[in-house]
């Protein structure tokens, strides 16, 4: 009983200071399981150039014109038009299943402040 | 965690928090944007390793609860377990080398632990320790002095007997008796060690060898009877009264086993050749014990005895060479088979001297069952619809121990010397097997299959000139068909029906062991049953089995299965157990609501019922004025009918507090009844005006059912510290309730006079666990 | 100072989260089939020799977010390395395409508004169009011979059982091979014996101290019902070896099968027995001594309502039954051991 009640001590102790990170720890993930669902992950990843540039590099590539940004990558995703790849060939860039504005917002948002 | 990391550099803590939290957070992963992607996929390669360390705490004692997890007590145990791996095969390159050290459950006496090294696709080597202590019962309670698990047992000085009373109802425990009883914690430990090594001697050659060395000790509960002996005060009768107690009986066993094979692997075939050897030595050659129906000074009498002693198992070995292998004839035709030959010895010498052997004609039996194998299998995928397959399976056991003519006293004669031949039982099985597989256009499968068994069984050496067994063979024929439909993408459906024939020879005039009380023990025929009446494993018989069985998965996250089995047989014989039927239903639900979450049930009945006639075989019983007169000719019928529930609900919900907190709910119920009726086909006609239900008699009527009804609930909650830490707390309450009317003949006030009380009882209990542990991850 | 801190904390969770590293940007994984002239330096194997076709979509960065999930619809596929399938200095050690089949469409199939691409040439998942006898073909390549040798035409591959049915190849731990996760694995079909586990006489499978594969060999066996070895009582005698004998006076259908009285998987009658005494033994003797004799609620003791006084129920049928004196039911050594008493 005494490990236990030094173990829920120490669960309590780190649980206090994770609250702050939950937060926006929990969008994160949310975020992340959207992209991994719509399969953005296969060409994009988050840090690495992949069949297409990572997101680190599209934030880095508007930042200051976050607004183009936006309105260039929600085309992307929900009208699918033809891209160039990394490697010179082109495809048409996938359409994900969000239809909402708000939620393609949000997502984009997201990719920028990367 | 990284996050917190930085966000200790940046935030303010408390300095205790931050320097404990430190220490957890040595994971050796690195976060830094300086590191190459390669770094990253090394840390992919290498194993989780993790060490757990915690505390379990359970609330009651009960050997049934901790039967086989080792939580039989009341208290605390540590939780501790842990598994690394390590080695350059994880590192990407060319190494191959690969090492593990694991172990579970080391605070209980189910612990295990095992390490292994090799070098992967050159050679392997394990050594590990599995120990098992399985609690039987912590409620026996015994009147004899002796260890749990030794084989000496005796009563204390000032014991007196019992049973000396002529008057039943004055057959009750003394204080001074009563006094002498104590409990057992009674139980058996098995402990295995192993090791296995492999090497590969070139890519399509591999030799394999692996020991094992199972230490057991403790005891199982036995019961010993033994003739009481003592006259009735005041009457010239010599009373026969078969006195049974209840007994440790030692497990003190060793058992060595050994496998070595070499395999070989080819393009179109292959090949294993081995051995297989088992050696158990039994530490004990007898378990004795003082026989509390007997007084000091009783005057010895033939065939009474005031210590008792049984055997136990003798030292045996088998040694068995084996070869299988396989041949693709064509991608189309296949052939496996394989043939093993083994040699069972065991000549452990006889028990000497023993006063209720009258004559062994041998000191020990020089035992030898010779043990042959063949199969073959036969598969061909005929067209791309139809596959064919043809199986043959031969099985013998010949046992070639000597017979002879042993004497003795049977436990329930004074002075009448019985004599048994031994028979050494052997047969000889053969099946054959013929099915088809048909696909009917992309989601149809039918499968018929033929079976055929035959089994003759032999008797060996037999010292006498006639069969050791009635039932000389069987053969069973067997047809069934099976269709399987895919109506959907998500909805699979099957059905299948089969029905066998089994017929049987006899030989009603054999003279089985079983002996008799008499001169003419040796002429007893039919093994002294009733000819029309056949024993079940071996009689006649028509069974029918029909399943069917639904797989819907509704969506990618519903799931649904349902099947059915129902199994019809009837017996020919005209006694014996007369039919049988069988019913059970399984339904499953599983509910992955999210990809964190899912939900799952099932429920699981069925049924058993099974109906047996027997013959009163003796003439009138007319033993008192309180017994039933049984007519000739007459018979009794027992019905067994058994109905078991199982019900589950299982929850798990991950993702929680940002993916940190998971947790899992498990819930299972279920009751099982097993209940017997008697019921006798004649008027009871009596002196008295009895019948068989009357509470002087009780032979017919409805015994109170069998039941055991469990609950288990499990909660456990695993938070996420960061990466590398866990915290896991986990509660169960399991509750068993268990009645049974075995247990009734055990009670002390309740005694029957040739039944020493043990005061066990059928171990329902009502358990919580509560545990918690840490658990640290690392790569 | 808010901004700065989400930043860093958005970086260090999503660096966290995808494995805890991030990368140098002058190193490239490019994706796509290697006949096609690439622009950029040759694609790097991740983790298998020639899987970089493959891992140049199916790499870290779309392993599933934080810890391994319950449904598992999108499972990981990196896990391969650390298993026996992922030690790249075996030459034995097969690449992606080995198993998956070369899966020229699936690779080189070029994005078309919401559709994903066609299945690889053997595709494992729940629902797949991958024919079972297809998917183990790629296992039993190599995976032949030894314990293997009886699973053509063996219960399981009749019925259309694939080696993934069980198996989890990517995953870090295979459920299947472990003792304690395995039988929950064959439950998923066999849910008869997910009822049996729980009766109140056992084999300490729901402790974890035996597993299904203690007993069955899954795999094709030349022994009855899958079990491992030849007959069924050899496969009992492998831990019960004192049953084995041969014994002086033998039990006859102890000596033929084990299962003429025992139930292996879960009884509501301890040990395993199929019958209680006195009415089991009544199922193959009905001549000597009491077993043609009629016992109704006697067996039940005084409990069971038995009220003579002048004589007690009867150790024939209470307790034990039979088994109170003839004990000894597996056989006997003792010479003097004929009715099983010793």
């Amino acid at each position: 009983m005494k490990t236990t009640g030094a173990l829920l001590a120490l669960l309590l102790c780190s649980g206090v200071f994770h609250a702050t990170a939950v937060a926006a720890a929990d969008d994160d993930i949310e975020m992340r399981k959207i992209l991994k669902e719509n399969d953005c992950f296969k060409c994009h990843a988050v840090d690495k150039t992949k069949k297409g540039p990572s997101y680190k590099s599209i934030a880095a590539k508007y930042k200051g014109k976050e607004a183009e940004g936006e309105e260039k990558m929600i085309k992307n995703i929900t009208t699918g038009p033809m891209v160039k790849l990394e490697d010179g060939s082109e495809e048409e860039h996938k359409i994900i299943d969000i239809t909402d504005k708000q939620e393609l917002k949000k997502l984009v948002r997201w990719i920028l402040s990367l | 965690m990284r996050i917190c990391k930085n966000e200790m550099r940046m935030g303010a803590l408390s300095l205790a928090v931050s320097s404990a939290l430190a220490v957890m957070f040595a994971a050796p992963m690195s976060v830094y944007a300086e590191e190459s992607w390669e770094d990253e996929v090394a840390t992919i390669r290498h194993p989780t390793n993790y060490i757990e360390l915690g505390a379990e705490s359970v609330s009651k004692d009960s050997a049934k609860f901790g039967e086989y997890n080792g939580l039989n007590e009341k208290g605390g145990k540590a939780i501790v377990n842990f598994s690394v791996r390590g080695g350059d095969a994880y590192e990407g390159g060319d190494g191959i080398t690969r090492w593990s050290l694991a172990g579970k459950d080391l605070g209980t006496t189910s612990r295990e632990l095992g390490v292994a090294l090799g070098k992967q696709g050159r050679w392997n080597l394990k050594v590990g320790y599995d120990e098992l202590r399985h609690n039987i019962t912590d409620t026996y309670q015994t009147p004899l002095q002796g260890i749990m698990g030794g084989n000496v047992f005796t009563l204390p000085p000032s014991f007196e007997a019992f049973n000396a009373q002529s008057a039943t109802s004055a057959r009750v425990l003394t204080a001074n008796q009563l006094g002498a009883f104590h409990t057992e914690d009674v139980g058996t430990t098995r402990k295995n060690t192993s090791m296995a090594a492999g090497i590969n001697l070139s890519p399509e050659l591999s030799l394999k060898f692996d020991y094992n060395h199972l230490a057991q000790s403790g005891a199982k509960l036995i019961a010993g009877a033994a003739r009481g002996g003592e006259a009735v005060p005041g009457t010239a009768t010599t009373w026969r009264a078969e006195a049974v107690a209840m007994l440790m009986n030692p497990t003190n066993y060793k058992t060595d086993t050994f496998n070595l094979s070499l395999n070989w692997v080819g393009e179109s075939g292959h090949l294993t050749g081995g051995y297989f050897g088992s050696l158990f030595k039994d530490g004990y050659d007898r378990l004795s014990y003082e026989n509390p129906m007997m007084t000091a000074a009783a005057t010895p009498v033939p065939g009474v005895f005031q210590t008792t002693t049984l055997g136990t198992a003798p030292d045996n070995q088998l040694h068995q060479l084996n070869l299988s292998g396989g041949y693709a004839f064509s991608p189309a035709t296949k052939l496996a088979g394989g043939i093993s030959y083994g040699r069972n010895t065991q000549n452990t010498a006889f028990l000497a001297g023993m006063p209720e052997t009258v004559l062994a004609p041998q000191a020990s039996l020089d035992g030898l069952v010779v043990t042959k194998h063949a199969d073959a299998k036969l598969t061909n995928r005929t067209t791309q619809a139809l596959t064919l397959s043809a199986t043959l399976k031969y099985n013998e056991r010949d046992n070639r121990s000597s017979s002879n003519v042993y004497q003795y006293y049977a436990i329930n004669n004074v002075t009448a010397v019985d004599s048994s031949a031994n028979a050494p039982y052997s047969n000889k099985k053969s099946e054959l097997e013929l099915a088809g597989d048909y696909r009917l256009g992309k989601s149809q499968t039918v499968r018929l299959a033929y079976d055929l068994e035959k089994i003759t069984r032999q008797c060996g050496d037999y010292a006498l000139a006639s069969n050791c067994l009635v039932d000389t063979d069987n053969t069973e024929n067997k047809l069934g068909v099976k269709y399987r439909v895919k109506a959907s993408g998500d909805l699979g459906l099957n059905v299948g029906y089969s029905i066998a024939k089994r017929k049987g020879g006899y030989d009603n005039n054999a003279i089985t062991p079983l002996g008799g009380l008499d001169a003419n023990s040796l002429t007893r025929v039919n093994s002294q049953d009733y000819v029309g009446f056949v024993a079940v494993p071996y009689a006649a018989r028509t069974q029918n089995v029909l399943k069917a069985g639904a797989d819907w998965q509704a969506s990618e996250k519903l799931n649904f299965s349902a099947e059915g089995r129902y199994a019809n047989t009837k017996y020919d014989s005209t006694y014996g157990v007369k039919d049988g039927k069988t019913w059970g239903v399984n339904l499953d639900a599983t509910y992955n609501y999210s990809e964190d979450g899912s939900v799952s049930t099932y429920l699981s009945q069925n049924r058993r019922e099974q109906s047996m006639t027997i013959k009163q075989n003796n003439a009138a019983i007319v033993a008192s004025a309180t017994a039933i007169g049984v007519p000739a000719n007459s018979s009794w019928t027992n019905d067994l009918k058994e109905d078991g529930v199982s019900l589950g609900l299982n929850a798990k919900q991950g993702g929680l507090m940002a993916g940190k907190l998971e947790l899992g709910g498990d819930l299972t119920y279920s009751l099982d009844k097993t209940g017997y009726e008697t019921q006798q086909n004649y008027a009871g006609a009596t002196t008295g005006g009895l019948t068989c239900s009357s509470p002087n008699i009780l032979s017919c009527g409805v015994l109170p059912d069998i039941k055991s009804r469990l609950i288990t609930f499990k909660l456990t909650g695993i938070y996420a510290l960061d990466q590398a830490s866990k915290v896991s707390v986990g509660y169960m309450f399991q509750q068993l309730k268990s009645d049974d009317y075995a247990y009734n003949a055990f009670q002390y006030g309740f005694t029957s006079s040739r039944l020493m009380p043990t005061n066990q009882t059928s171990g329902s209990y009502a358990v919580n666990v509560i545990g918690a542990s840490y658990i640290y991850s690392f790569k | 100072m808010k901004q700065a801190r989400q930043m860093l904390l958005s970086a260090c969770v999503g660096m966290l989260l995808v494995s805890g590293a991030a990368f140098g940007a002058d190193e490239p994984a490019i994706a796509g089939d290697t006949t096609v002239a690439p622009a950029k330096a040759p694609a790097k194997d991740l983790i298998l020799k020639g899987d970089a076709k493959c891992t140049g979509c199916h790499d870290e960065a779309d392993e599933p977010i934080g810890r391994a999930t319950m449904l598992e619809l999108n499972p990981g596929v990196l896990a391969i390395a650390t298993t026996r399938h992922g030690v790249k200095g075996d030459e034995r050690t097969p690449t992606c395409t080995d198993c998956h089949g070369e899966s020229k469409d699936h690779i080189n199939f070029k994005g078309k508004g919401k559709e994903k691409p066609p299945a690889p040439d053997r595709s494992f998942r729940k629902i797949t169009a991958t024919p079972a006898a297809e998917r183990n073909a790629a296992c039993l390549t190599c995976h032949k011979g030894d314990k293997r040798t009886h699973w053509e035409g063996s219960q399981h591959a009749a019925n259309d059982v694939a080696c993934n049915s069980c198996h989890k190849v990517h995953a870090e731990h295979d459920p299947v091979r472990n003792k304690k996760t395995q039988a929950e694995v064959c439950f998923t079909c066999h849910k008869n014996e997910r009822a049996d586990t729980h009766k109140i006489s056992t084999h300490p499978l729901a402790a974890g101290k035996m597993g299904c594969s203690d007993c069955h060999n899954a795999h094709g066996s030349a022994g009855p019902k899958l079990l491992k070895k030849n007959t069924l009582n050899e496969t009992c005698f492998t831990c019960h070896a004192e049953k084995r004998g041969p014994f002086l006076w033998e039990h006859q259908p102890v000596t033929e099968d084990c299962s003429s009285c025992h139930t292996p998987h879960g009884s509501n009658i301890t040990p395993l027995l199929k019958s209680r005494a006195p009415f089991m033994c009544s199922e193959c003797h009905d001549g000597p001594h009491n077993s043609d004799v009629p016992y109704g609620t006697v067996a039940a003791g005084i409990q069971g309502g038995y009220a003579n006084p002048n004589m007690n129920p009867t150790e024939n049928a209470t307790g034990r039954g039979c088994m109170n004196c003839h004990s000894m039911v597996h056989g006997s050594n003792h010479p003097a051991g004929a009715l099983l008493h010793r």
